[in-house]
């Protein structure tokens, strides 16, 4: 019996780690080609992996397992595993038998009986040596713990907020981010409604431009170096009714206004319908976060793996006539002097266009 | 399905995704006349029609629109489809 592929999880431009959701298959199934054969999920969406040929399937993980990018996940075969299958069950049955053999926890029969009348998790009775008492005792402080008002409760956080998190805390953990702010002023003659449309297109179009001038900011640190992407692909952070998810318009600084304009109306569209393909949801060198819907008059956004900026964008000052723009920057990639230029820049590109009347 | 119909139906979907039960519309009506039709509320709106009146729109077709009246015209097209 020959491994025909193996089958590893494929780059991801922005997470190290991602969670097996589902297998689709037994080990030992035929799979043929193209086949949906797990579903993964990265901070942003989920992924279907595809079998690059048919065979027969031996999975290397299990649902809910956390794994990094390149691991080898499952393998395919030539012809029948079953053999193996069942080796690999027979030692993983054994293995499970060590474990509780090892275990310095030892319960007297009673207590014994007591626990598995109540499916307590041994490990979880602070004692080595249980006796009957010892689990009564468990027993009713769990009754009253739970009875509880004061008890604080907690809801364990979904898998993708989990990578999200592990996402987010590469450049923040290095405590080398700094933030910077400027105000953007609006024409104080125009109706309140007028001064509250939504800039995200001219402040996108106007960022790329920017971006092209100061390819420091559409870079990332590495091992102590600094890439520098080739490409400038603004990514929009929406957050609507369905999670985070950062939509990225391709080549931004090659679209005029109205196409920018054309496809965040088409990012908002995907992300409301759930159509927001993994292609839509990688790829960004630069994030500008939107928050002037929601009131927000200033704001620290956070910094994306791979990529040394952010910007976020906050609500309009009807009484001052302005809103506030906010850079986050990794400061091992660029510095405080540069980010201010980038940003004046900004300022000046957006003014123009939204002064000139 | 005439146009006035259609007119009633979008103006209860104006209603629901601006939450101003007495929002009136009419053909001529633009964003610039409602309050917060700014292009993610415009996206919520397209999305709202489509569910209501089982539809799809082309998105670089409803990105053309100017008025109410043109989306009455698109809806109308649509469900003669």
């Amino acid at each position: 019996m020959k491994v025909l592929s193996e089958i590893t999880i494929p780059k991801d431009d922005a997470d190290e780690e991602v969670i097996i959701i589902e297998l689709n298959y037994k080990d030992n199934d035929q799979v043929k080609k193209s086949d949906s054969i797990m579903d993964i999920e990265t901070s942003k969406t989920s992924i279907e992996l595809e079998a690059p040929t048919d065979g027969y399937i031996e999975y290397l993980v299990n649902p809910g397992d956390e794994v990094v990018i390149g691991q080898v996940v499952a393998k395919i075969y030539d012809g029948d595993i079953s053999d193996l299958v069942n080796s690999k069950v027979e030692s993983s049955t054994q293995e499970a038998a060590k474990e509780n053999q090892l275990s310095s926890k030892v319960a007297t029969k009673e207590a014994q009986a007591l626990i598995e009348e109540h499916g307590i998790d041994i490990n979880l009775i602070p004692n080595d040596f249980i006796k009957k008492e010892d689990v009564d005792l468990f027993i009713k402080g769990s009754a009253s713990s739970g009875n509880s008002d004061d008890k604080p409760s907690g809801t364990a956080i979904s898998r993708s907020k989990k990578i999200e998190i592990k996402a987010l805390s590469g450049v923040q953990s290095t405590g080398m981010v700094s933030t910077i702010f400027m105000n953007i002023d609006v024409d104080e003659s125009l109706s309140d409604d007028e001064k509250t449309s939504s800039y995200l297109p001219l402040i996108t179009s106007e960022c790329a431009k920017a971006l092209e001038v100061f390819p420091m900011m559409n870079s990332y640190f590495l091992d102590n170096h600094i890439i520098q992407h080739k490409l400038i692909n603004i990514g929009l952070a929406l957050d609507i009714n369905n999670g985070l998810k950062v939509y990225t318009i391709p080549d931004t600084n090659k679209l005029n206004l109205d196409e920018v304009e054309g496809k965040i109306n088409e990012g908002i569209y995907k992300y409301l319908r759930n159509e927001l393909t993994p292609r839509d949801l990688s790829t960004s060198t630069f994030t500008i976060s939107d928050l002037s819907q929601y009131g927000v008059e200033k704001f620290v956004p956070l910094i994306n793996l791979k990529q040394a900026a952010i910007l976020g964008v906050s609500a309009v000052d009807l009484k001052l006539n302005r809103f506030n723009l906010s850079l986050a920057f990794d400061h091992r990639v660029t510095e405080g002097r540069v980010a201010s230029e980038f940003l004046s820049m900004l300022k000046k590109g957006i003014e123009v266009s939204i002064l000139k009347n | 399905m005439d146009n006035s119909e259609i007119l009633i139906g979008i103006n209860k979907i104006f209603s629901q995704v601006f939450k101003d039960p007495d929002i009136k519309i009419t053909g001529d009506t633009t964003s610039d006349d409602i309050k917060n039709w700014d292009s993610l509320n415009n996206m919520i709106l397209v999305v709202t029609i489509e569910d209501f009146y089982n539809i799809r729109f082309d998105l670089n077709e409803v990105q053309k629109l100017k008025n109410v009246d043109d989306l009455c015209n698109c809806v109308a097209k649509y469900l003669s489809l």
